[in-house]
């Protein structure tokens, strides 16, 4: 009895999370390779005393390195190539969503992600080797099918969709304006947030040992309601996005 | 008069505009003292640098932030026993998240020209540093992510974080992505040194890494790690972060990020956007593979503790240093 007790005692302080750790031991090390030991440095470097002052207002102000003083500018020089416009995603877009394969992948209800330019597979990337970077790739999620859509483009041409399993790519404008709107809409919320500013951030609910955490496996956003830009949160909701509802929500308690 | 106040009015306006090349572009070249990069923000990994090199030398193929895991601590709920070890509310009461950077989080810095990217000469100390960064908004989250570079050869990849996802506290994990070309690709070793270890040959505290492994950082023993280039015997010294006020260092790893530093053979496959999830940890070890005289890559990882007590405006930091040995 003893035994079997100490044995629920211990699946219980195990737990069944997801958070994994780090995997170990790698394995066997390799001698070390026939080279010409060149001594290393003898002392530890300096460092220079570097540190930051900022200002607390809500507002957009990034911190500025303590004591210093702004010099003249620099030489710079776009790299077009490497990025894509607003209108080249939008055109992007309109292609691969007319597509029947990605139309298929999609479902009835998804989410656009981003978009990026696809660099040449290796060290020859963007920058002062670039070569116009003519594929692209823009990341869809299904929420039909509760899973990430990869479309892969040349020009304008659809090359190939796929599905990504157990991608969680991050979230997009979609995600975030239809969990606001489920979480404004909810009773619990109801008459609370109006004239609030909401947000959005997809979490990873967990894996539980008689049962999942609500969510567990779906897209899943946090979603936020602030009065301003000060990141300070007063309400709250747990929206599903692959179920289109609102898990939980309330007032967020004082810190 | 009249005329004096309509060129006092011009001037105004145009010091309010843009100055040619600071074009608000996700990508760009930029040349400044012995340094010479392009920086980029795509593909989900924050702020990039690519093809780095410092007096006329490559050093970096490309260094990225490709996430912020952030944790929040666990709830002890006395009547509900499932919360008391690691099983169901093991997830802080919100989260956990993985916080990717792209150009669509990023807005304009009130403080900088109202640019999305921030780029800035200045002095401190009679040093000059070149100062790259975004402002992210992500949920909540104030995110300040930047380089600086100074004249001599360092660089400091720094994280700056306020805002609450919801009022408990947590820890922001940011996992910085080294890839190594010092000299050209191929033939970088990477060492480790502690204070007082034995000497197998590299001298006094230096051991080599063979194959791909995580590490931990040690304050006793000031451990630190070295990239270099076998042929020119030119690296790059890693050194774990002394914090910026009021962190005191690059803070604690934990169960949730157990590690520190990562060693890795670089394979374009594994130059990804973040793919473990905001729960996984750092992969692309299942093979053991050798990374002596290779293409390496080198991750470092970071722990800022946020108290909730702080409040939602106080700006955290930390980072390490990179400094260029030559």
């Amino acid at each position: 009895m003893w035994t079997s007790a100490a044995l629920m005692l211990l699946l219980l302080a195990t737990g069944c999370s997801l958070d994994a750790a780090s995997r170990g031991p790698f394995g066997p090390e390799d001698p070390e390779t026939v080279v010409p030991k060149r001594p290393l440095p003898a002392q530890l470097p300096t460092r220079h005393i570097l540190e930051f002052s900022s200002d607390e207002s809500p507002e957009h102000i990034k911190p500025k390195m303590a004591g210093s003083t702004l010099d003249a500018g620099i030489a710079r020089s776009p790299n077009q190539e490497a990025v894509l416009s607003a209108a080249d995603i939008a055109g992007l877009r309109t292609a691969a969503e007319s597509d029947p394969r990605v139309a298929t992948l999609l479902g009835e209800r998804w989410g656009f992600i981003d978009a990026d330019r696809v660099p040449p597979r290796g060290k020859v990337s963007f920058g002062c080797c670039r070569t116009t970077a003519r594929f692209t790739r823009l990341t869809y999620f299904s929420y039909s099918h509760n899973v990430a859509v990869d479309v892969r483009l040349k020009d304008s041409t659809v090359l190939d969709a796929s599905r990504v399993e157990g991608y969680l790519p991050p979230e997009g404008p979609r995600d975030v304006q239809r969990g606001i709107e489920l979480a404004r809409a909810d009773r619990r919320l109801a008459g609370k947030v109006q004239g609030m500013e909401g947000h959005g951030l997809l979490m990873q609910p967990d894996r539980g040992f008689f049962r999942n955490d609500p969510g567990y496996g779906h897209r899943v956003i946090w979603i936020t309601f602030s009065p301003g830009l000060g990141g300070d949160p007063k309400y709250w909701a747990q929206v599903d996005l692959t179920e289109d509802r609102v898990l939980d929500a309330g007032d967020e308690p004082p810190r | 008069m009249r005329r004096l106040a309509v060129s006092a009015l011009l001037l105004v306006c145009s010091l309010a505009l843009p100055l040619p090349g600071s074009a608000d572009t996700a990508s760009e070249h930029v040349e400044w003292g012995a340094w010479s990069f392009d920086y980029e923000v795509r593909d989900n990994t924050g702020l990039a640098l690519r093809n780095v090199t410092y007096g006329g030398e490559q050093v970096l193929a490309k260094a990225s932030m490709p996430v912020l895991r952030v944790k929040y601590v666990k709830e002890r709920i006395w009547w509900n026993p499932f919360t008391w070890f690691g099983s169901r509310a093991d997830s802080g009461r919100c989260g956990p998240f993985q916080d990717r950077l792209r150009w669509q989080d990023l807005v304009p810095i009130v403080n900088c020209g109202n640019q999305k990217v921030c780029v800035e000469r200045s002095t401190v100390k009679g040093m000059k540093w070149l100062e790259l960064g975004i402002y992210a908004r992500i949920g909540e989250y104030h995110i300040y992510q930047s380089w600086h570079l100074s004249e001599d050869g360092e660089l400091r990849p720094v994280v700056q974080s306020r805002g609450l996802s919801c009022n408990t506290d947590h820890v922001h994990h940011p996992y910085w992505r080294f890839d190594f070309d010092i000299n050209g690709n191929g033939m970088d070793q990477v060492f480790v040194r502690d204070d007082g270890g034995p000497d197998s040959g590299w001298g006094p505290g230096w051991k080599k890494y063979t194959n791909e492994r995580n590490d931990v950082k040690n304050t006793a023993t000031h451990r630190s790690w070295f990239v270099r280039d076998q042929l020119t015997g030119h690296g790059v010294w890693v050194l774990p972060g002394d914090g910026y006020s009021p962190l005191k260092d690059d803070g604690e790893r934990d169960s949730f990020a157990d590690l520190d530093v990562a060693i890795r053979r670089a394979n374009p496959d594994e130059d990804l956007p973040w793919v473990f999830g905001a729960r996984g940890q750092l992969g692309y070890d299942e093979d053991n593979q050798g990374v002596q005289e290779q293409d390496v890559v080198f991750w470092y990882v970071a722990h800022l503790p946020h108290m909730a007590a702080l409040g939602p405006t106080k700006w955290l930091t930390l980072g390490p240093t990179l400094k260029i040995h030559r």
